[in-house]
């Protein structure tokens, strides 16, 4: 029985963990936000510059239709773009390794003893509230991820587009909303598994939030009589 | 203050660790009992005149402690009320 | 607090440098031109746009292409040929509609425009040499057999 009740314990404070993680994920989103934040204002000062300079400063052409303003634009922009997505990656993932897991498991090896502390310590009130910040935190980073696809669709499909009008290839002009169409289906179609994963641990989330509130009012109510 | 004096709020952590140890090794002299469990020997008196009121402990000749059979209960009753809550919550699995 | 800060200005950023990119304005036209008849290229813009346009001529196999400009000099093509032409702001800081001439459409939100006008008249060229409120042509005659590709870049700032 006592192993049971390790067993048990165990199982609560891995799920606990795992919540502390996810809602590192929910804390990153400010650092997400200015780091894409940024790369969005390094690109566009990028393009806008190119632009300005093709303007006023007219198109260098080497053999036919080679545009290199436009190509060095374009793949300085798609090089930022990628700088700064994998950045914002890095930094979630930094900061949800860098919590610290697993400290009760010296406490629990007493076995009934370290259950009794280890559910004595427990804040429910913190828990409740770092579950809610997990869910938030895991949709937000869900959808945060198609968004991401959309506007590095956006961004690669304009760009050539853009380069192959410049170069005199194609003769139509960038039409944004078919662009923004078409990265918007790409997105979809990429994130869809992602998508669908976020969705069902944000369902288990709620599970455990429901389970956790049930134990944290019966057992206040309960009396140990021997 | 008479460091015998029993305590008002025992620790539930204290108590089940005391018994557990005197489970696992039937009888223990105060000193010894202090070091296994990790607490001061004034704390450990102090438990120990709670835990003798409630005969949860006795004391020998020797003025070595054992484990009541009450005491012995009392543990695993714990144990099972525990577990009759945290047995009953469903963890979902978080990846 | 900092890092809301620093979100809230870059975010003002990127809102002031996106209706920026707003005011860049891209064009294009195409033809083959296949008759004995003049066409003229025209390109056309607000005056408060800068612009620059590069004109591509390419004669058919065994053609040639003549250029006729409006101040009489002239320039036959008989292989590929391209030039960029730079039309400046001319215009006051205030934006107001601007009216181009017959058949070339230039407003706020299409502020540049480029075509091809296929067998042109003598009113054509009347009207093209006309002046117009608060609208630049660039234009010239061209006369041949050949495909002419045009792609115009302007900023309106």
């Amino acid at each position: 029985m006592e192993q049971q009740l390790s067993s048990k314990m165990e199982e609560l404070l891995r799920a606990l963990d795992q919540v502390k993680k996810y809602r590192e994920i929910a804390a990153s989103m400010i650092d997400i936000a200015i780091i894409l934040s940024a790369t969005t204002v390094a690109v566009l000062v990028l393009v806008i510059s190119g632009n300005l300079w093709t303007i006023f400063n007219g198109v260098t052409t080497i053999p036919e239709n080679h545009l290199p303003l436009s190509a060095l634009v374009g793949n300085g922009s798609i090089l930022v773009i990628i700088a700064g997505i994998t950045g914002a990656i890095l930094r979630v993932t930094l900061r949800v390794n860098a919590v610290k897991v697993g400290q009760w498991k010296s406490i629990l090896n007493e076995g009934a003893p370290g259950a009794i502390k280890l559910l004595a310590e427990l804040k429910w009130e913190t828990i409740f509230k770092d579950i809610r910040s997990a869910k938030l935190g895991l949709s937000l980073y869900g959808f945060l991820k198609t968004f991401l696809i959309w506007v590095f669709g956006n961004v690669i499909l304009f760009l050539y587009w853009d380069a192959l009008v410049k170069g005199n290839i194609i003769h139509l002009s960038v039409n944004p909303i078919a662009i923004m169409i078409a990265s918007l289906l790409l997105a979809l179609a990429l994130s869809n598994r992602d998508l669908r994963k976020r969705y069902e641990q944000v369902g288990h989330l709620d599970s455990l939030l429901w389970e956790l509130r049930w134990f944290d009012s019966e057992f206040r109510r309960a009396d140990f009589k021997t | 203050m008479n460091s015998e004096e029993p305590i008002s709020k025992p620790d539930l952590y204290v108590i089940a660790r005391v018994i557990k140890i005197l489970k696992e090794r039937k009888k223990l002299n105060r000193t010894t009992l202090a070091t296994s469990t990790g607490l001061s020997y004034d704390r450990l008196v102090k438990y120990l005149a709670w835990m003798s009121e409630k005969r949860l402990v006795q004391f020998d000749s020797d003025d070595n402690v054992f484990l009541t059979e009450l005491g012995a209960d009392t543990y695993d009753e714990l144990v099972k009320w525990i577990l009759q809550y945290v047995g009953k919550v469903r963890f979902p699995k978080l990846t | 607090m900092k890092k809301s800060w620093l979100l809230f200005t870059l975010l003002l950023a990127v809102a002031i440098l996106v209706s920026l990119i707003f005011s860049f304005h891209s064009v294009s036209a195409f033809a083959d031109l296949n008759s004995s008849n003049e066409s003229a290229v025209v390109i056309s813009k607000a005056t408060y746009v800068s612009l620059r346009a590069q004109i591509y001529i390419s004669p058919f196999p065994n053609s040639t292409l003549t250029l006729l400009f409006p101040d009489g000099s002239q320039k036959t093509v008989t292989t590929y040929y391209n030039f960029e032409v730079f039309l400046p702001n001319t215009a006051e800081p205030i934006r107001y509609l601007p009216t181009g001439p017959q058949n070339i459409y230039i407003s706020n939100e299409h502020p540049i425009d480029a075509q091809v006008i296929p067998n042109i008249t003598n009113d054509t060229i009347s009207n093209l040499n006309g002046s117009f409120s608060k609208v630049s042509v660039y234009w010239f005659e061209i006369q041949g057999n050949g495909s002419v590709s045009i792609s115009v870049f302007g900023v309106g700032i």
